[in-house]
């Protein structure tokens, strides 16, 4: 009973998924395979470590709604509101809930336009969200004029900061928020300027830090599963099964951590618990990136067929946050760069020459230049790869693009060296990519 | 964050727990975009949330003085996760000024270690717990305390048991008697206690409304009745509290974490960064009466001996202007202790929330800051007392010092209409939120807070 009524579930998830998108029909390859599965999210979760749930975030929206139409003033219930919106269409991957955040954002700050730094922070947050970091910046330049004392808002700020590539000014901001209030969020991106930096022992012990003072099984396991990720970052497969099973202690229903294991289980060579891990996954969160990945584990596996849906998936759930207003090119365009198929390339070249003239992150540079990789254009693509490499980011991907870019110029002994650095940064850092690396390495005679 | 009962309001007055509980969701999220972390939104951190601070001379102890911190709101009894931690890495101060300088004389820190029997488990308990150091009990927490003064730091107990979160009957059928009670560490003339508690803060959240342009005319109910707190309880004799001069003293809480350096060297992580207040309790209150919106970090951080900078807003805080705005037939005047002068002047306000009041509780010689002021030598309330405290004529309450049972809201709104200035409103005389008494009933001894509300008490609220 317990199998049909889960399978159930995963029909109507993906139902719903596909309804939206329209890409595929239920009962596709997909839908069958996972119909075979055992359980997947069933009784997820204790009585003492919840996850932070959407059915939670919709109680907490009601309430607050309910409390709105009592108390029509409140504009901090309607800064909430706006977030809370935001937070679930990060959680379930829905992009429907940005305009009814961003309604609910300036109302707010309609009935409180003076020192209302909940709002603004709110919707800065929400720009980020839709991927328009300019605006974002905006956003956050006036929420530090007006709250210079606000941990929040110097957050906020240097997230966008740092997604346009300021990475001076984005570390800065970093540093005022956790000089103005150390918790958490502000040890959390504290790691990840020491993780771009290519220090990630630092970024692992500031992370361990948010672990250390996290308010609850739900922010531990966030932080937890952060530093499983960096160990894995580094290959080192061991540590960031540790962590990922204690993210998964404290908080049973942690995607970070079943998608961090069955990463572990697909380097440690055991490809079926990988696919049923992330089948889990996606079946809970259908977030482009975590099909992706199952995309790719059906293709390692064999099954071109699933993988083909899985791709199919990404690029209509792509159509659908543009349709919401999200820019997902950096994303599409790596992911079209990774997966060529019948003029895709030309599409990641364009989208990813988009996003580069509007931010410079070492994370567009290294998209930027895997699409000039893939159409063809190596010099350019050289130039642009060593953009992604300027801060000195232990980055395997980066690595291994600029290797790979390196090699069809010709600069052999570049190559290899970058190759072989990308392969002791983390020799897994692709389910695609690694065994390109491997063989590309062997051939060049690297031992 | 601390202090900010009215920051909470919003979420307290919709769902409660829930609301806070989703607030403290806003981190943890996935990631739609594999290029960048999404750190959390906005960081809700109740373990450095001071929600409110107590010092009184206790009846039964007349030579001593009980400092009483309370910290993480809304502490569901039976809500997922039921029990709660103190943080880690964080010392959390009682800090004394017994000069008027505004500089701490004496300092109380704890710092709190969590020990896990099973770390890839975080179930609090694995059967019945019955005593502390219950092997069936698989998270559990101490402390140091220290204090330091004169610049001399004392141990003062080296890891002594936190009392647990009362997670329910089944699983602690003796928890009143054998963990509560057990969790009392006395040593010479001082004790010490530290867990879970009711709260002891009562009152209707709805008053908030007015802060919003709503009416408190629904009020009436405890919303904080079935809530818990953690909550941290010294008792010390006067003599070692006592400053040169008189015996006032001044109290505050805070809470500070190390910070980081983000740029300094390569290499492993050090840390260089200074330790950094997070938080500051005096007088209830202050975040809703006296500090700016979008000060909230700056306050937290903040040293007492900077406060002069809210004088302008204690002198004409935005409260009263709310209360006349709502209840323009009753209070159309916003008061003023100064009418001849231009703007709103409140020299009343001024002592309650910066100077102290002359011959109550007013050091000799005293600098602008806001605390909690208490003088000792005022002996503790025998007849006649008062949950209204020191407008009601029992000195031995509120604002001298605080008392557990003393009721801060309705002496809030009268004080802000100005029932301490001569020829007030007497309508600000019967100003109320309908709540005269908490839920549960202290304690006649040490550690004077009431048990905590069980996670099996079917309907806590």
């Amino acid at each position: 009973m317990r199998v049909r009524v889960t399978s159930i579930a995963i029909v109507a998830a993906l139902a719903a998924t596909t309804f939206l998108l329209g890409a595929l029909r239920p009962g596709s390859a997909v839908d069958r395979r996972l119909e075979d599965r055992p359980p997947a999210v069933s009784d997820v979760g204790s009585g003492f470590a919840p996850a932070p749930s959407v059915g939670s975030l919709d109680a907490t929206i009601a309430s607050l709604e309910e409390r709105l139409d009592r108390v029509p003033g409140d504009w901090r219930a309607a800064a909430a509101l706006g977030i809370a919106h935001v937070q679930r269409a990060r959680i379930t991957s829905d992009p429907y809930a940005y305009p009814a955040a961003e309604a609910s954002l300036v109302r707010s700050l309609d009935l409180r336009p003076e020192g209302n730094v909940e709002a603004l922070v709110g919707l800065g947050t929400l720009a980020a969200a839709r991927h328009d970091f300019a605006a974002a910046l905006s956003w956050g330049r006036r929420a530090v004029r007006t709250a210079p004392f606000d941990a929040d808002a110097y957050g906020m700020l240097g997230d966008a900061q740092l997604e346009l590539g300021r990475y001076a000014a984005a570390f800065r901001s970093f540093q005022r928020m956790v000089d103005t209030r150390p918790d958490l969020a502000s040890y959390a991106r504290v790691s990840y300027a020491m993780e771009l930096q290519g220090r990630t022992d630092a970024a692992i012990e500031a992370m361990r830090a948010a672990h250390d003072v996290a308010a609850g099984p739900a922010d531990a396991a966030w932080a937890a599963a952060h530093v499983g990720k960096l160990h894995f970052e580094r290959g080192r497969l061991r540590e960031s099964a540790v962590w990922f099973r204690r993210a998964r202690a404290a908080d049973p229903g942690s995607i970070d951590a079943e998608a961090g294991l069955a990463l572990v289980a697909w380097a440690t060579g055991d490809l079926g618990k990988a696919i049923a891990g992330y089948e889990r996954v996606v079946t809970r969160v259908p977030s482009p990136e975590h099909v992706g990945v199952l995309g790719d584990l059906y293709a390692a596996a064999g099954d071109r067929g699933a993988a083909a849906e899985c791709y199919a998936l990404v690029r209509a759930e792509a159509r659908l946050f543009r349709a919401n207003g999200v820019d997902v090119d950096l994303e599409l365009a790596l992911f079209e760069a990774d997966h060529p198929a019948g003029g895709s390339a030309r599409a990641a070249l364009r989208a990813a020459r988009a996003e580069w003239h509007r931010r410079t992150s070492v994370h567009v540079a290294d998209a930027y230049a895997w699409a000039l990789y893939a159409n063809g254009r190596y010099r350019a693509a050289a130039e642009i790869a060593a953009r992604a490499l300027r801060l000195g980011t232990r980055n395997a991907a980066f690595l291994f693009h600029a290797g790979m870019i390196e090699l069809r110029l010709g600069h052999e002994p570049a190559a290899r060296g970058l190759l072989r650095d990308a392969f002791d940064t983390n020799p897994f850092f692709s389910v695609r990519w690694s065994p390109m690396l491997r063989s590309t390495l062997a051939s060049l005679g690297s031992p | 964050m601390s202090a900010s009962r009215f920051r909470r309001a919003a979420a307290l007055a919709v769902t409660g727990a829930l609301a806070v509980a989703a607030f403290a969701g806003l981190g943890p999220v996935p990631s739609t975009a594999s290029s960048h972390r999404e750190a959390p939104l906005t960081s809700a951190d109740p373990a450095i949330d001071a929600t409110d601070l107590y010092a009184f001379v206790p009846e039964g102890a007349p030579n001593k003085v009980a400092l009483v911190g309370s910290w993480i709101p809304f502490e569901e009894p039976a809500g997922g996760p039921n029990f709660y931690l103190w943080a880690e890495k964080t010392a959390y101060d009682i800090n004394i000024d017994n000069d008027g300088d505004a500089r701490a004389d004496v300092v109380y820190r704890w710092r709190f270690r969590t020990h896990r029997r099973n770390p890839d488990s975080f179930i609090l308990n694995d059967g019945q717990v019955t005593s502390l150091d219950d092997e069936n009990l698989l998270v559990s927490q101490t402390y140091d305390l220290t204090r330091i003064r004169n610049g001399r730091t004392t141990l003062l107990l080296n890891d002594a048991p936190v009392v647990p979160s009362n997670v329910g009957a089944a699983s602690m059928p003796t928890y009143d008697a054998d963990l509560f009670d057990a969790g009392v560490q006395t040593f010479g003339r001082t004790s010490s206690w530290v867990g879970q508690s009711d709260d002891p803060f009562f009152l209707d959240l709805r008053v908030f409304d007015l802060l919003y342009g709503g009416d408190f005319s629904e009020s009436g109910d405890d919303t904080l009745d079935g809530f818990n707190v953690n909550t941290m309880v010294l008792q010390v004799p006067k003599d070692q509290l006592r400053g040169p001069d008189d015996g006032v003293i001044g109290v505050w809480t805070t809470a500070s974490r190390r910070s980081i350096r983000i740029q300094d060297s390569d290499g492993p992580l050090t840390w260089k960064g200074p330790l950094v207040q997070v938080s500051r309790l005096g007088m209830p209150l202050v975040n809703e009466v006296v500090v700016p919106i979008g000060l909230k970090d700056f306050f937290n951080g903040s040293n007492p001996r900077g406060d002069a900078a809210y004088l302008p807003k204690v002198h004409d805080p935005e409260l009263p202007h709310l209360i006349s705005a709502v209840y323009g037939s009753v209070f159309p005047e916003v008061p003023d202790s100064n009418p001849g002068k231009a703007g709103i002047q409140r020299s009343d306000l001024v002592q309650v929330f910066l100077t102290g009041l002359p011959g109550l509780n007013r050091p000799t010689t005293v600098r602008r800051a806001e605390m909690l002021r208490l003088n000792m030598d005022i002996d503790p309330c025998a007849t006649d007392c008062s949950t209204l405290g020191a407008i009601d004529g029992d000195v031995a309450g509120f604002p001298n010092g605080r008392r557990l049972s003393d009721d801060i809201i309705d002496v809030a709104l009268r004080v802000v209409m100005g029932v301490l200035l001569p020829g007030h409103d007497p309508d600000a005389d019967g100003l109320a939120d309908g709540v005269g008494e908490n839920d549960a009933v202290f304690q006649g001894t040490f550690p004077y807070v009431a048990y905590p509300h069980a996670g099996s008490d079917g309907d806590p609220h």
